[in-house]
C-alpha cells in the first residue's frame, strides 16, 4: 500500500532528509512571506527595519572605506576592536537563534499533521533551515555594505571574499549552536508548569536586563571584562577569517582555517542537536491531550479570575464590573502579546533612560512624558478596542445581563489598576530626578492617575465607535487584535491635546518655551505670551476632561446597542 | 501469523495521577473499518495519539501495520492521520497544501497531480482549490484534510471525527470514501460520535469509557448486549454500555469470534 517510487531510506537515519527539509523550509518561508504581506502591521514593521538599515548604510560604508584606506596605507590601528566586534556579532546571532528556538520559529504548525507525515528529524531540519534563511538578508546586507566600503578604501575587491566567508561561517555556526539551545529551553518550559506560568514575567525580566545592559553602558564594561576570554576562544578566530583577504590586515590564515573547520564540524553537530532538542520540545505530555487535567480542576471560585473577581468585588459596587475587570487582567497576564504593542513607544524613551543612567538627571519634560505614556498605555492596552478584544466571547458580553456601563467600567478599572500606580510613581520619581519646582512636581503626580483614568475612558469611547475584529499573527501560535487606525489616531490626537494643555497649565518652563516657539511659527505676527498659553492650556484641559463623560456614555451606549 | 493492521497490548497513558487510557488491548484486522466510540474525555483522542506516536504510552506496546510505536519513521510511512481539527495551512491554497503533502510523502509529481485532481473532484473542491484555505468553510477545510490523509494510499488511516462539519452530501461522500478505502484493503480506525456512520460502515466497534475498553464486537453484537428485550439501535447500546453502573457491574467484553 506504500506509495509507489518512495524510497524508505529518507525517513530513516539520524540526520534530516535534506530534500524533504528543504521542501518544508521553502513552504515555511512562503507562509511567512504571505502572512507579512497580508498584515499591514507587520509590513510597516518590516519597512521600518529596512529603513533603519538603509539609513545607517552610508555611515557604515564610509567608516569601512576609511578603514580600508588606512589598512592600504599600512596603519592597522582601526582594527583594534575588530576581534571583539566579530565575536559579539556571533554571540548576538546565537542569542537571536536561541530566542527563535524558544519562540515561534521552534513551533511546528499543525503538529498533528506534520509529525505523522514525516519523522521529527525532517520537520526539525526544515524549521532549522527556514529560521536560518530568514536571517540571511539581515546578515548579507550589512556584510555587503561594510565590505563594499572596505574594498573601495583598499582599492581592491579582495576583502569581499573574506567577508562572504566570515558571514557564512558566523551565520551557520551561530545558528547551529543557538537554535537547538532554544528548542531545549522550550522543552524545559513545557515540562514545568511553574516556568510556563512565569514565562511572561521571565520574558519581561530578560528584556529589561538586555535593554539595561545596552543603554547603561554596562554592556561595554561586561564586554571589556570578558574580552580576553572570548578572544582566547575560537570566537577570536572570526576576525582573522573576516580580514584574511583584506590587504594590510595581518590576519592569521591558520586561525581563519580554524574558524572554517570548526564551523564545518559545528554545523552537522548542531543539526543533530536540533533533532534531539526538537524531540525533547515537541513530544511533551500535556494534560489537555485527553481533555483531562493533570491537576485538580478549578471551579469558578478558585480559578485566578474567580479569586481576583472576589477581591475586586470588595471595591466594586457591581459584580459584573469586578468580573469584567478580573477577566481583563487575567487575560492580559496570560496573553501578553496583546499588550506588547503598548510597549513599543518605550523604545523612543531610550535616550532619556541613557541620560538618567549616565548622568543621574532628567530633562524637565520627562515627568510629563511619563504621564502621557501612562494615559496612552492605559487606553491602548485594552479599552481602545473594547469590543474587538472580546473575540469569540463578544456575543456573550452583548447578551449578558450586565449592561454596557458595566463592561466599560470593568475594562477601565482593569487598565487603571495596572497602569495608574506605576504611572504615578514614575511621574513622582522623574519629577524629582528632573528637579522641577515642587508645585509642578505635585501637579504632575496628581495628573498621573487622573490622566490614566481619563485616557482609559476616552479610549473606551473611541474603541467602541471604531472597533476592529481582525487579528494579526504575532507568532506561529499567537495572534493579537489591535485597535483600529481610526480609534488609535483620534485617541492619540485628543490625548496629545490634553497633555499639551496640562503641561501649559502646570509648567512655567513649558509656557516660556511654547511662547518662543509659537511666536516664530504663527502667522500674522501672533506672539502668545506665557499667560496666554496658560489660559489656552486650561481651555484644552477642560475640553478634554469634558470629553471623558461623553466618551463613557458613548461607549456604554454603543455596547448596549451593538449588533453583530 | 495474524494479518492485524493494529495490535495494541496493554496500552496505558497516565498524566500524573490521572489515568487517561488504561490497559487497552485490541487487534484490528487489515482491510476492516474499526469504529472507536466513547463519551467526551473517555480516551479516544489519547489512544489515537498513542497509535500515531504523537503521545508516548506510559506502558504497553502497539504495532501499526507491523511497525512498532518506537519506530516513528516506520509509522509515518504507513499511516494517514486526520485529527479533529484538520491540519491545513491557512496561507496556502487548497491545491498548494495538497501538493505540499504529496511532496512530503515523496510521491512522483505526475502521480501526485493525478491523485490530487481526482480527489478534489470527488470532494467537490476543484473549483475552490486555488483559493486560500483561510477562506474555506469548516467543511471545506475538513475535505482538504481528508484528501491529505489518504493521498499517499497509507496502510492504515486514523480519523478523528471525519464527518463533523460536513453537510449531508459531503458526509455521504466521506462515508462512501471510507467504504471504498476498506474495499481496497486499507484499514480504517474511525473515532466518531455519529453512530449511524459506525453502524453503517464498521466491521468492528470498540467502546471506550473512562479510559477502559468496555465493549468490543460487531455493531449487531453490541446491540444485543443492550439491556432491553426490544430491538435497539447502536445509540441505545452505546448509552447503555457507558452508563456508570454498566461499567462497574459488567467487567466482561464481548469476545470477537
Amino acid at each position: 500500500m506504500s506509495s509507489a517510487g518512495e524510497t524508505k531510506s529518507s525517513r530513516d537515519g539520524a540526520l534530516p532528509a535534506l530534500a524533504i527539509s528543504a521542501v518544508i523550509a521553502k513552504t515555511e518561508l512562503r507562509r511567512a512571506a504571505r502572512k507579512i504581506r497580508d498584515q499591514d502591521v507587520w509590513l510597516a514593521l518590516l519597512a521600518v527595519g529596512v529603513l533603519g538599515f538603509v539609513v545607517v548604510s552610508p555611515l557604515a560604508f564610509d567608516a569601512a572605506r576609511d578603514v580600508g584606506a588606512s589598512l592600504a596605507a599600512g596603519d592597522d590601528g582601526a582594527l583594534t576592536h575588530a576581534p571583539l566586534a566579530a565575536a559579539a556579532t556571533w554571540v548576538f546571532l546565537a542569542a537571536f537563534m536561541v530566542v527563535s528556538g524558544v519562540g515561534s520559529y521552534g513551533e511546528v504548525d499543525n503538529a498533528d499533521g506534520m509529525l505523522t507525515i514525516r519523522p521529527p528529524k525532517d520537520v526539525a531540519g526544515g524549521l532549522f533551515l527556514s529560521s536560518l534563511a530568514q536571517y540571511i538578508p539581515w546578515i548579507a546586507y550589512p556584510v555587503a555594505v561594510v565590505y563594499a566600503g572596505l574594498s573601495v578604501g583598499a582599492g581592491t575587491p579582495l576583502p569581499f571574499a573574506g567577508g562572504v566567508a566570515a558571514g557564512a561561517v558566523v551565520l551557520l555556526s551561530s545558528c547551529a549552536v543557538g537554535y537547538p539551545v532554544g528548542l531545549f529551553l522550550k522543552g524545559v518550559f513545557r515540562r514545568s508548569e511553574t516556568l510556563s506560568r512565569l514565562k511572561p514575567v521571565l520574558g519581561v525580566a530578560a528584556g529589561a536586563i538586555y535593554f539595561w545592559l545596552m543603554f547603561s553602558g554596562e554592556f561595554v564594561t561586561v564586554a571589556q571584562t570578558i574580552e580576553p576570554a572570548v578572544l582566547a576562544s575560537p570566537l577570536g578566530w572570526l576576525d582573522d577569517l573576516a580580514l584574511l583577504t583584506t590587504p594590510g590586515a595581518s590576519a592569521s590564515s591558520l586561525a581563519a582555517v580554524g574558524a572554517v573547520s570548526l564551523a564545518a564540524v559545528l554545523f552537522p553537530v548542531g543539526v543533530l542537536a536540533t533533532v534531539r532538542a526538537a524531540r525533547y520540545a515537541w513530544y511533551v505530555d500535556r494534560a489537555e491531550d485527553n481533555g483531562t487535567q493533570a491537576t485538580e480542576p478549578e471551579d469558578a471560585g478558585t480559578a485566578p479570575a474567580g479569586r481576583l473577581g472576589r477581591l475586586l468585588s470588595t471595591v466594586c459596587r457591581r459584580q459584573g464590573t469586578a468580573g469584567v475587570a478580573a477577566v481583563t487582567l487575567v487575560r492580559a497576564y496570560r496573553a501578553p502579546m496583546q499588550s506588547l504593542f503598548v510597549a513599543v513607544p518605550l523604545l523612543f524613551a531610550f535616550p532619556l533612560f541613557e541620560q538618567l543612567l549616565t548622568s543621574g538627571s532628567l530633562p524637565w519634560y520627562a515627568p510629563w512624558l511619563v504621564v502621557f505614556y501612562g494615559a496612552w498605555a492605559a487606553g491602548a492596552a485594552s479599552p481602545l478596542n473594547v469590543l474587538g478584544n472580546q473575540g469569540a466571547t463578544l456575543p456573550t458580553l452583548l447578551t449578558a445581563r450586565s449592561d454596557g456601563r458595566t463592561a466599560v467600567r470593568g475594562t477601565v478599572l482593569a487598565a487603571v489598576l495596572l497602569v495608574a500606580p506605576l504611572t504615578t510613581l514614575g511621574a513622582a520619581w522623574t519629577a524629582t530626578a528632573a528637579g522641577v519646582p515642587r508645585a509642578e512636581a505635585v501637579a504632575v503626580t496628581v495628573a498621573a492617575p487622573v490622566g490614566v483614568v481619563a485616557g482609559s475612558v476616552l479610549a473606551a469611547g473611541f474603541g467602541a465607535l471604531f472597533p476592529r475584529f481582525e487579528s494579526i499573527d504575532v507568532t506561529a501560535s499567537r495572534s493579537a487584535v489591535l485597535p483600529s487606525k481610526a480609534a488609535f489616531g483620534l485617541f492619540s490626537l485628543l490625548l496629545t491635546v490634553g497633555q499639551v494643555g496640562a503641561v501649559f497649565t502646570a509648567s512655567l518652563t513649558a509656557r516660556r518655551i511654547g511662547s518662543v516657539l509659537l511666536s516664530e511659527r504663527l502667522p500674522f505676527g501672533l506672539t502668545p505670551s506665557a499667560s496666554t498659553l496658560e489660559s489656552v492650556g486650561w481651555f484644552l484641559v477642560v475640553l478634554v476632561l469634558a470629553a471623558v463623560p461623553v466618551a463613557y456614555l458613548v461607549a456604554a451606549r454603543r455596547i448596549d446597542t451593538y449588533r453583530l | 501469523m495474524t494479518n492485524a493492521a493494529i495490535v495494541a497490548d496493554g496500552l496505558t497513558k497516565r498524566y500524573g495521577e490521572e489515568v487517561a487510557v488504561s490497559d487497552l488491548s485490541l487487534s484490528i484486522p487489515s482491510g476492516t473499518v474499526y469504529g472507536f466510540l466513547g463519551p467526551n474525555g473517555a480516551g479516544k483522542t489519547t489512544t489515537m495519539r498513542m497509535l500515531t506516536t504523537l503521545t508516548k504510552p506510559t506502558a504497553g506496546t502497539a504495532t501499526v501495520s507491523g511497525a512498532s510505536l518506537t519506530d516513528r519513521a516506520g509509522i509515518t510511512e504507513r499511516i494517514g492521520f486526520l485529527p479533529a481539527d484538520p491540519p491545513v495551512f491557512d496561507e496556502l491554497t487548497g491545491r498548494e497544501h495538497l501538493r505540499y503533502v504529496a511532496r512530503l510523502h515523496e510521491l512522483p509529481e505526475a502521480e501526485a497531480t493525478d491523485r490530487i485532481e481526482r480527489l478534489l473532484d470527488r470532494f467537490d473542491l476543484a473549483a475552490d482549490a486555488d483559493r486560500r484555505v483561510s477562506s474555506y468553510s469548516t467543511g471545506m477545510r475538513k475535505k482538504v484534510g481528508v484528501i491529505g490523509t489518504i493521498l499517499h494510499d497509507p496502510d492504515v488511516v486514523l480519523l478523528d471525527e471525519p464527518t463533523s462539519g460536513l453537510d449531508p452530501r459531503a458526509a455521504r461522500t466521506m462515508r462512501d470514501t471510507l467504504a471504498e478505502l476498506a474495499e481496497r484493503d486499507m484499514t480504517v480506525f474511525l473515532s466518531t460520535h455519529i453512530l449511524p456512520v459506525v453502524d453503517e460502515l464498521a466491521d468492528e466497534v470498540g467502546v471506550i469509557d473512562d479510559g477502559e475498553l468496555v465493549a468490543e464486537g460487531s455493531p449487531s453484537a453490541l446491540k444485543q448486549r443492550a439491556e432491553s428485550t426490544n430491538e435497539v439501535d447502536l445509540e441505545t447500546a452505546f448509552l447503555d454500555l457507558t452508563r456508570e453502573d454498566a461499567a462497574a457491574d459488567d467487567g466482561e467484553r464481548t469476545v470477537k469470534r
